[in-house]
């Protein structure tokens, strides 16, 4: 009877075990590391009512003190009535890390070689090389909206090391991202695959006393979504009225 | 005994459900090529016939077609497909998983989400037209079949051959790898009770990049008087 159980057990585990064979043999990419991909999405985990409460929550930046002046000037100029950014009235592309603070979805493509993120809001898909590439030497990088983005598996965590931003952005917690700026991240599934935590560390003399640090969390979207185009049309009267520029003196 | 030869039948058909399901994923991206990489047209990449246009469509002025076209150029709106698939390079990412695939361009326009996970498209009542359309695809022994719908009239609509992308456009699209995948042959067949008197299919040739080829972010500003200036006094062709 024991011998009958044992020969059972193997024939059940038998399909599985080929059907797991079957896909390993043909899979051309890393089984080992982990699958990120899929769409993304923030939740309101703290109950703060929206998701700039959750952003409230991070850490405040320890900025330069010529850049925390900067931000005062800025504030008080906003509460002057002053048009400190056109970027909704003219649709400008949104620089990193804006999608990912974002209440839209992101969908992660992810090969060997290369992950894609795709944001639906508008701005360039972020291109994160994973076949060991260096970034390009100073002269030859190209400022960009996402920068330059390289990336490597330590265990379950995928190290994305960023340069090369165009510059003008903003991070939760009050920092700025500057055409020096260094971020790193550390995108981890957490939950069983339900939960992905980014954590994110920017760096930059000219803008930071000491790194900046703080960790956004997504959930994983149901089976099925699918991605939106989140257009912005500047030649759209309402749109174009979002931001109204004060007479000029 | 009887629970313990349950668990073994139980654990049985488990393992044979997955062994389908397992399988079924295999056949569908795991045994599949690769499309993975950055491709390019070249000056003899495009094959493009003359569109066969309904009488009213062929008899439309062209200029209208123009000013439109430079209107969507002026204001940096997504351009869409066809036009996307004329960006070059392009970049083709087959996700490891075997769901989904995603075209992504140097414009500043959405990529395409191609769902290979066996889903069917949106149904059209709850479904926002988008430049892209939905698109879902599958594969067909060695060629990838991608189905599009859901267009919408933004952008840049003009079809390579003749004709423009509508909201009643159907988009058939069979992409092979040729040269033992240094090439991607790309068939693109239109069909539009609005626009075509009978289906237009054309073929893209696109050659794989060199190793190291890298994304690029060709930026569109609107508050760029001089830009828009130049654009909507272009001359139409």
């Amino acid at each position: 009877m024991r011998s009958l159980r044992l020969k059972s057990a193997i024939l059940a585990a038998l399909p599985f075990l080929c059907g797991i064979g079957a896909v390993g043999q043909s899979t051309p990419s890393k089984s080992s590391v982990p699958d990120l991909s899929g769409f993304w999405e923030r939740k309101d985990e703290i109950g703060s009512g929206s998701f700039g409460g959750t952003l409230e929550r991070i850490p405040k930046a320890a900025l330069k003190p010529e850049i925390i002046a900067a931000n005062r000037e800025a504030a008080a100029r906003q509460a002057r009535g002053e048009v400190v950014s056109l970027g909704s009235k003219w649709c400008l592309t949104n620089q990193y890390p804006f999608f990912m603070q974002h209440s839209a979805a992101w969908d992660i493509v992810q090969t060997d070689n290369e992950i894609v993120q795709v944001p639906e809001v508008h701005t360039f898909p972020r291109h994160i090389y994973l076949d060991g590439r260096p970034h390009p030497d100073a002269a030859h990088l190209q400022p960009s909206v996402n920068g330059h983005a390289i990336g490597h598996w330590e265990g379950d965590t995928l190290v994305v090391d960023t340069i090369g931003f165009a510059g003008g952005a903003g991070t939760p917690g009050g920092g700025r991202v500057g055409a020096k700026t260094h971020l790193v991240e550390r995108f981890r599934l957490r939950d069983g695959g339900k939960v992905l935590s980014v954590t994110f560390t920017w760096e930059d003399p000219s803008i930071y006393l000491s790194p900046h640090t703080y960790e956004l969390t997504y959930h994983k979207s149901e089976p099925g979504t699918y991605a939106f185009e989140e257009y912005c049309h500047a030649d759209d009267p309402v749109q174009g009225g979002s931001v109204v520029e004060p007479p000029q003196k | 005994m009887r629970f313990r030869h349950s668990v073994i039948c139980g654990s049985a058909a488990l393992g044979s459900l997955m062994l389908c399901c397992l399988t079924a994923a295999a056949q569908n991206s795991k045994a599949s090529p690769s499309l993975s990489g950055y491709w390019e047209l070249h000056f003899d990449s495009r094959n493009v016939p003359p569109a066969s246009l309904k009488p009213e469509v062929a008899a439309e002025d062209p200029a209208i077609q123009h000013k439109k076209d430079m209107t969507e150029l002026r204001w940096c709106h997504f351009m869409g497909v066809p036009y996307s698939m004329e960006s070059t390079p392009i970049d083709i990412l087959q996700n490891q998983n075997g769901k989904e695939i995603i075209i992504t361009s140097s414009l500043r326009s959405p990529a395409r989400h191609i769902y290979t996970d066996g889903r069917s498209h949106v149904n059209p009542d709850v479904f926002d037209p988008v430049s892209n359309g939905h698109s879902i695809g599958h594969w067909e022994g060695d060629t990838l079949i991608v189905d599009t719908v859901g267009f919408s009239e933004e952008g840049l609509t003009r079809i390579p051959g003749g004709g423009r992308r509508t909201t009643t456009s159907h988009l058939v699209e069979r992409y092979r790898l040729l040269d033992g995948g240094k090439l991607l042959s790309v068939t693109f067949t239109w069909e539009d009770p609005k626009i075509f008197a009978r289906p237009h299919t054309y073929e893209f040739r696109y050659y794989r990049s060199p190793k190291g080829m890298e994304a690029r972010e060709f930026d569109c500003d609107a508050n760029n008087e001089e830009r828009a200036q130049f654009l909507l006094e272009a001359p139409g062709r």
